[in-house]
């Protein structure tokens, strides 16, 4: 069962006449992972905190779990957990009395609960220790405790992976996973280590500029990025392409591209071969996410 | 809310900086302590040099008494020896002491001037030794009292004579004057008369200083007693009142024979005159940083994504800063206890405050707890008010730096605006927190530094500012972007 935790509506941001954010339009339903991904300055931290009321909304609207944010801001936030910018803890506290601090400020979280999220982030050894001892990634985990410390239904994590060792991000991504999983969480993850999300979220948002250009599942971007491209082996390049036309073009000496239609391939290939051409591979062009992130953002201007 | 400010207090009592603050007020009540009890109750003794005897011997060989250009020197000098020698006789806190340095300065002078002057007759020079020498026997056989009945004795021939011409006196002016004169000579005639009858000799002790303070506010007092008490000015009413309050209390203390001199109960009843700095520097730090400081580190955010409004966060904030600057009140005022107690003993607790009320215009005690107590209370709209103003800063600026240090320039500054509103009579300074934020000059019947001030007003005004801080914080907090940190 798939029901909307998070709906934001148009949301319009401007800093001193400057427009930040533009028609901004999100959702996540429970279960979803939603990588929310742009380079710096597109304005990611900012619909996040737009989403979680730490800045005012110029128009549009952020429903939480059926609350709006702004006018039923308590009731709203209940049930968020997140994580912005930094992991921001009390760094003259113990992990445990940061942890604590928290579990005070929602009903129904107890000792055992804490243990529990203890465990799941793997801190349980240096738990008793001051958070200014911390590494980054030791912070991040302990902010993802925090985070996670009320099961809230929707999670929202600005950058988590920064810090992260390729054992921590492994981590991070299977409890992610499993708390979407599990628990039935909605979580947006924000970041520019796309090769990160790629693996597994299931939705993503491409923001540039301050609009979304595009929200999707996953597969449909890499798909529509990478449709009716192919490439092809050949001994000589420049003769391939004046046999198949326009919607070749040579990469170099020996390969070419081809955008085409999938069923316009044996054709094609027939040109080819009736032509004496020697073909030693074709094969589909699948581009990465990040390819196809930079291909529909065509890259970020700041200005 | 009440998790709220149970974190909020958890937060300050998990860093160190409230624990270096406690440590070094615990060290300074400490070491004031034990400094006023090694320097000697802060009675008045004649202070010398052993090498200003010597200096003085020294220039005295050098001049010649002969020689009329020289003589004038020759006699100061020759004098300051003989009383720094009788001095040294008798110790520098014997009742020797003082009667040489006052009494015995007159037969002094009139024995040098007959030794070195040629017109004096053998047998005006022997009556003046044997006065002399009569004094300096009565220093030898400890009979202080002699010196009492002497001036009594005097005191009362005065009095007589001045009756005496008053009865003759015809215009108004010298009947005044006379008038003042008789009573300060009855004022010279009861001091020496409870000298006598309480046996409080002239050396220094708690009783012999209240003796000499009640002559000096009473003779100042005496100025008064031709003229109508209700024309006087404010400023020249409240020297009369000053005068007034202290010749009472050292009248209480002689009659009643209670001598004050236990060091710590002084400093406990000065409790908040003595340590009012370091309840300010707690208060103001705290709630200097307790805002801005979430804002440095970022951890804003942390509490601003929890299920609590925003006003409701910080005004969880400002109490506890309240409980932060009470605890921090209770804490001096039960320190100074202890600690005063056990370096100087317990022993003065026992006597209750003595207030001069100008309402009754009369002297009454109060318990010393409750009289400390009751101080606090009247001061606590001053500290509060400092406090709201560092929360204030910290607040609106998010800088720790300067919300600390603008209260503290504040405080500074506040009597500063006070005087300078009464120098140039501003009026319109009753509207200002300044003179109206310590209560304590209303209690017993005390009256404020300006004219139309009440209780109620004060406290009024107080009230006021601190909701205009309060809720000029609650718009500014609620309405701000948290921008990148």
């Amino acid at each position: 069962m798939q029901n909307t935790i998070l709906k934001c509506e148009n949301l319009h941001k401007s800093f001193r006449k400057k427009e930040i954010l533009k028609d901004v339009s999100l959702e996540i339903c429970s279960g979803d992972i939603l990588g929310f991904i742009g380079p710096n300055g597109a304005g990611k931290t900012t619909t996040i905190k737009l989403i979680l009321g730490l800045q005012k909304i110029g128009s549009g609207k952020v429903i939480i779990n059926g609350f709006d944010i702004q006018k039923n801001f308590e009731k709203a936030i209940a049930k968020v957990g997140a994580i912005i910018e930094n992991p921001d803890l009390y760094m003259y506290m113990s992990g445990y009395d940061n942890l604590k601090l928290i579990s005070n400020l929602y009903p129904n979280v107890d000792e055992a609960r804490i243990n529990e999220v203890i465990k799941l982030v793997g801190l349980e050894n240096r738990i008793n220790d001051k958070v200014s001892k911390y590494s980054l990634g030791m912070r991040q985990r302990l902010g993802v405790a925090q985070a996670i410390l009320h099961k809230p239904n929707l999670l929202i994590l600005d950058e988590p992976t920064n810090g992260l060792d390729p054992e921590g991000i492994k981590d991070l991504r299977e409890l992610l996973v499993k708390l979407a999983k599990d628990e039935n969480m909605g979580i947006l993850i924000s970041s520019h280590n796309l090769a990160e999300l790629e693996s597994f979220c299931n939705k993503v948002s491409i923001i540039k500029n301050g609009v979304i250009v595009e929200t999707s599942d996953l597969e449909t971007v890499k798909k529509e990025a990478s449709e009716g491209n192919y490439i092809i082996e050949v001994d000589d390049a420049r003769k391939a392409r004046m046999v198949i036309g326009d919607v070749s073009s040579a990469i170099d000496n020996t390969h070419i591209q081809v955008h085409s239609d999938r069923e316009n391939i044996p054709f094609i290939v027939k040109k080819l071969v009736l032509q004496d051409i020697k073909i030693y591979s074709i094969k589909e062009d699948v581009i990465s996410l990040e390819d196809a992130f930079f291909k529909k953002t065509g890259g970020n201007v700041i200005d | 809310m009440i998790n709220l400010i149970g974190n909020e207090l958890k937060k300050i009592f998990k860093k160190k900086t409230i624990y270096i603050l406690l440590i070094i007020i615990v060290g300074y009540i400490i070491l004031s302590n034990i400094m006023i009890k090694v320097t000697d109750n802060g009675l008045q003794y004649y202070y010398y040099d052993e090498s200003d005897i010597k200096y003085i011997e020294s220039y005295l060989s050098e001049l010649d008494p002969n020689n009329p250009s020289e003589y004038p020197d020759f006699a100061s000098f020759k004098r300051q020896l003989e009383t720094l020698t009788l001095t040294q006789k008798y110790g520098n806190k014997s009742w020797q002491a003082y009667i040489i340095n006052s009494k015995l300065i007159g037969y002094i002078d009139t024995m040098i001037e007959y030794e070195y002057s040629n017109g004096v007759t053998e047998a005006e020079y022997n009556e003046a030794k044997k006065a002399y020498d009569e004094a300096l026997g009565k220093l030898d056989s400890d009979d202080w009292k002699y010196f009492a009945n002497q001036d009594l004795e005097l005191a009362n021939a005065s009095i007589k004579e001045q009756k005496k011409l008053l009865e003759t006196a015809e215009d108004q002016d010298t009947i005044n004057s006379i008038k003042q004169t008789i009573a300060n000579l009855e004022t010279e005639k009861r001091v020496n008369e409870w000298r006598l009858e309480k046996d409080i000799s002239y050396a220094p002790s708690f009783l012999n200083n209240a003796i000499n303070q009640y002559y000096m506010y009473q003779t100042s007092l005496n100025e008064y007693i031709n003229t109508d008490i209700e024309t006087l000015a404010t400023d020249e009413l409240s020297y009369y009142k000053e005068n007034l309050e202290n010749a009472s209390l050292n009248k209480y203390y002689i009659e009643n024979n209670i001598s004050l001199d236990s060091n710590s109960r002084n400093t406990f009843i000065n409790l908040f005159a003595n340590y009012e700095l370091f309840i300010l520097v707690v208060g103001i730090v705290i709630a200097g940083s307790i805002v801005s400081e979430e804002f440095n580190r970022g951890t804003i955010k942390l509490l601003l994504v929890k299920p609590y409004n925003r006003i409701k966060i910080l005004l969880s904030k400002f109490i506890v800063c309240l409980i932060i600057l009470v605890l921090t009140i209770a804490f001096i005022y039960a320190f100074q206890l202890v600690a005063g107690g056990i370096i100087d003993g317990f022993d003065g607790m026992t006597t209750d405050a003595i207030v001069y009320n100008f309402d009754t215009n009369k002297v009454e005690t109060i318990n010393i707890f409750v009289y400390v107590g009751l101080i606090g209370l009247c001061k606590l709209p001053m500290y509060i008010l400092l406090t709201a103003l560092a929360f204030t800063c910290g607040t609106i600026f998010t800088n720790t730096a300067l919300a600390v240090s603008v209260p503290f320039l504040g405080y500074i500054a506040s009597s500063l605006i006070n005087q300078f509103a009464l120098y140039y009579n501003i009026k319109q300074v009753i509207y200002f927190v300044t003179p109206n934020w310590d209560l304590s000059c209303y209690l017993f019947g005390g009256s404020p530094l300006f004219e139309g001030l009440t209780p109620i007003f004060s406290i009024a005004i107080c009230v006021i500012y601190l909701i205009v801080m309060l809720v000029l914080d609650c718009i500014v907090f609620k309405k701000r972007d948290i921008k990148n940190i």
